[in-house]
């Protein structure tokens, strides 16, 4: 292969393996875990929301970031609504008093406050899962990890 | 010597990403288990919740409204368009509100008090919450206007509308503000992000050259159908605007009992008086029409700490 050929190769491959880093979040520099940006935040003094939709992935915060949590369920009678939302970690992450929110019927909310830095993890279920555990229907939980950062 | 580049590069690359799962899989902490109570209605219906609200201090002296008065901006040209009705049923209902109508509903909130220490529910030596005859005129509390509005308007926009109306209404102290709250009603298809699935209204307060203004967020109810209260308690038509005056109900009565949240009057996980009997159907403290004028009107019961429950009527 000639010289001109190798001299692209390095940096093609370089480039894949870089956006590979950079896609994992805060990066191998920081010592901290993977995450990603949260959707923007809804109501009065939200940095970020999250919704049903937005289970799975582990999403960043600053210390001192506000989150809001709404996990809707269908209105008719056959639906169960997800029960209160847990946090693994109180310290991490506090609960809020935003407290002035009317929420729409079949939405289970929560506030938090990013407290200081580390990883917690929000849970809900909706019945017939009782717990989140293995016997659950996964559409019956709901999971998204928090990862708290202090602000750069 | 390419070899050589590329085997380096690589292996760094790797220890790199094996250093960051490293650091991914240790750092998940196993701490306590924390359950956060629900927001404002977001608990089943029914449900028992004991805890009683206890004062938070307030915020420069204030944390309720001793003597409450409400003020409606209708936002916007497209106000124009009005196609439930809002407006006028909105008027109506804040005008029944008092003691002047003999309804019972909103007399729950003169059961809380300012000017007690923080923590707690006794309200001996405190300066009680009233019930006005009146606590709002549709001819002199409202204001059209028509003055372009966002079609998303976010906190900032709506907190700025709230001290324009300050400026409109002449409230200019905050002497003139403390018992007051303005509430800004967006026009059809014109609400701030997350209506109707992530909440119906909300209310908040703005620091001002006028004083710490108290404000609402009141979205066009009708456009978020069933899920903000269209039909809750009165079938077809007469349902329509259910929402209306039960979700306005609540923030109303949110907002005389904790005026500069979250200063006021709130539970240990943070609900205020509305939020704990938010959307309960059936049983204690169900949604039920109350009568103002002669016209009835749906709302929702609001928690009593004399009773530990909720309440559509006090004493």
């Amino acid at each position: 292969m000639p010289q001109r050929a190798r001299r692209l190769t390095t940096p093609a491959l370089a480039v894949p393996l870089a956006l590979l880093l950079i896609s994992c979040g805060g990066g191998p520099r920081s010592g901290h875990p993977p995450c990603s940006s949260p959707p923007p935040g809804v109501g009065p003094g939200a940095d970020a929301t999250l919704q049903v939709e937005d289970a799975g992935p582990d999403y960043c915060l600053k210390v001192g970031d506000q989150l809001t949590v709404f996990l809707r369920a269908p209105l008719d009678a056959s639906a169960a609504a997800w029960q209160p939302i847990s946090a693994s970690d109180a310290t991490v992450l506090e609960p809020g008093t935003s407290g002035v929110l009317a929420l729409p019927r079949g939405v289970t909310g929560a506030a938090y406050r990013a407290a200081r830095p580390g990883t917690v993890q929000l849970t809900s279920v909706r019945a017939p899962c009782a717990a989140p555990d293995a016997a659950c229907n996964p559409n019956d939980v709901w999971r998204a990890g928090i990862v708290v950062r202090n602000p750069p | 010597m390419y070899r050589l580049r590329l085997a380096v590069f690589g292996a760094v690359a790797l220890a790199i990403l094996g250093v960051s799962g490293a650091v991914a899989s240790d750092s998940g902490e196993q701490g306590r288990v924390q359950s956060m109570p629900p927001l404002h209605g977001a608990r089943p219906n029914g449900a028992t919740v004991t805890a009683n609200l206890t004062y938070h201090g307030g915020t420069a002296g204030i944390g309720v409204e001793t003597a409450p008065v409400v003020y409606v901006v209708y936002w916007g040209s497209g106000w124009a368009s009005d196609p439930s009705g809002e407006a006028s049923y909105l008027n109506n209902f804040l005008a029944g509100l008092g003691a002047g109508s003999g309804e019972t509903w909103s007399t729950s909130t003169t059961q809380f008090c300012q000017g007690i220490p923080s923590g707690s529910s006794n309200c001996a030596g405190g300066t009680m919450i009233t019930q006005p005859a009146s606590i709002f005129s549709a001819s002199a509390n409202v204001w059209r206007d028509t003055s372009s509005a966002p079609s998303r308007p976010r906190q900032r926009d709506l907190a700025a509308e709230a001290v324009r109306a300050a400026a409109h209404f002449g409230n200019t102290n905050p002497a003139a503000n403390a018992s007051v709250q303005y509430v800004i009603a967006t026009a059809r298809g014109r609400s701030a992000s997350g209506f109707g699935t992530q909440y119906c209204a909300w209310h908040s307060s703005v620091n001002s050259a006028y004083g710490n203004l108290a404000y609402t967020n009141l979205p066009y109810m009708t456009d978020a159908g069933a899920s903000c209260g269209q039909n809750f308690v009165n079938a077809g038509s007469a349902g329509l605007l259910d929402g209306v005056s039960i979700v306005e109900g609540h923030e109303y009565a949110e907002t005389v009992t904790d005026q500069y949240p979250s200063s006021g009057w709130l539970d240990s996980g943070g609900a205020e008086n509305a939020d704990k009997c938010a959307w309960i159907s059936s049983g204690q403290g169900a949604s039920a029409n109350i009568t103002l004028n002669g016209k009835a009107y749906a709302v929702q019961s609001l928690w009593s700490n004399a009773t530990s429950n909720c309440v559509m009527s006090y004493p």
